[in-house]
């Protein structure tokens, strides 16, 4: 069972929701986004999970401050 | 409240719950294994109609990791409705198969439940042990099932085709305070596989799992342990309003009372089985 790639993942969500920290455990991705872009990420959340799947994720979470 | 609610055809829910009290009145007497559960509560309800207060017995397995909260509601619940309860202690804890939490574990859980639960029903002369699986059971994986084969249990609902759809739409017909409650595994589910189950891992999901009901949520809610991270899965009607800021600042400091250091909510929301996923279990 591949872990997902979270360098990837990275970079697929810099064109949707700019910087993002990734931290991959397996297949969870855990997304840590500055402030100013959690909103970004939670309005487009379908596509993240989209994303996050397409680079081996089952789970994605976002980290709350 | 709950993921889902799919369509059901009350006649054919009816006629289901017809077959059922047949089955159960051939049997005569019955041990339900008793969680306080949509399935469990809806199954003793039933039985009590079909056989009778005084030859039907419910039994709660008490351990750490049935939450203090549906021991509660579970004896609440068999007052209400005249169901003749008993309380036991089961010690799967001690298992080190059990407590090592391989993809099996509910093997060993129910191995243990039912060696408690099957003499007890023997002493008393009750002519079958069951349990509430339901027909909607097969299509997830439960290694729990074959230790219920194992020790003869029988599951009723599952045999009279009732859903899962159907029992919440039966319960209701019956008033049965449990019609729209959301399905409530016990705390090792919140442990990934291979995560030792410890009384203090589970007691930790539990204040935590306490703490966000406290907020007011009310449909379904896990709280998946991640070691020093909390990953909360919350059903779709209450996801998008607590992943607002301030809602989900209220929401990480629930969690940092409980222990964690670290706080998330999952992005897709509440999935049923959802560490069998990320195991690549049953998948």
């Amino acid at each position: 069972m591949a872990a997902g790639d979270a360098a990837q993942l990275a970079a697929a969500l810099q064109a949707m929701a700019g910087e993002v920290v990734v931290e991959g455990r397996e297949r969870l991705a855990i997304l840590r986004p500055t402030p100013a872009r959690y909103g970004d990420v939670v309005r487009q959340r379908e596509a993240v999970v989209a994303a996050a799947r397409a680079h081996g994720f089952t789970h994605v979470c976002v980290e709350l401050a | 409240m709950t993921q889902d609610a799919p369509l059901v055809d009350p006649a054919l829910a009816t006629e289901k719950e017809g077959r059922l009290i047949a089955q159960l009145r051939q049997r005569g007497s019955i041990l339900v294994g008793f969680s306080g559960g949509v399935d469990s509560v809806y199954l003793a309800a039933v039985a009590v109609e079909a056989v009778g207060a005084a030859n039907t017995l419910a039994v709660i397995g008490r351990s750490p990791s049935y939450p203090a909260v549906q021991w509660e509601a579970a004896r609440s619940v068999a007052l209400q409705m005249s169901v003749p309860l008993l309380e036991v202690d089961t010690h799967e804890l001690d298992d080190p198969r059990y407590a090592a939490n391989p993809a099996n574990r509910c093997f060993y859980c129910k191995t243990e439940l039912w060696s408690v639960l099957v003499p007890i029903a023997a002493g008393r002369g009750l002519a079958v042990v069951a349990d509430g699986s339901n027909a909607d059971d097969w299509s997830d994986y439960r290694p729990g099932a074959q230790a219920a084969r194992d020790h003869g249990v029988w599951s009723p609902l599952s045999e009279a085709g009732l859903t899962k759809a159907e029992i919440r739409h039966r319960s209701a017909v019956r008033g049965l305070p449990t019609a729209n409650q959301p399905a409530s595994p016990c705390l090792s589910s919140r442990l990934p596989y291979h995560v030792a189950v410890t009384p203090e891992r589970l007691a930790q999901v539990e204040r935590a799992e306490a703490a966000l009901r406290a907020l007011g949520i009310t449909g379904d809610l896990r709280v998946r342990h991640h070691g020093d991270l909390a990953r909360v899965e919350l059903g779709r009607a209450e996801l998008e309003s607590w992943l607002e800021p301030a809602a989900s600042s209220r929401l990480a400091a629930a969690l940092r009372s409980a222990g964690y250091a670290r706080a998330s909510i999952d992005l897709r929301g509440f999935r049923s089985g959802s560490l069998n996923v990320l195991e690549g279990v049953g998948a």
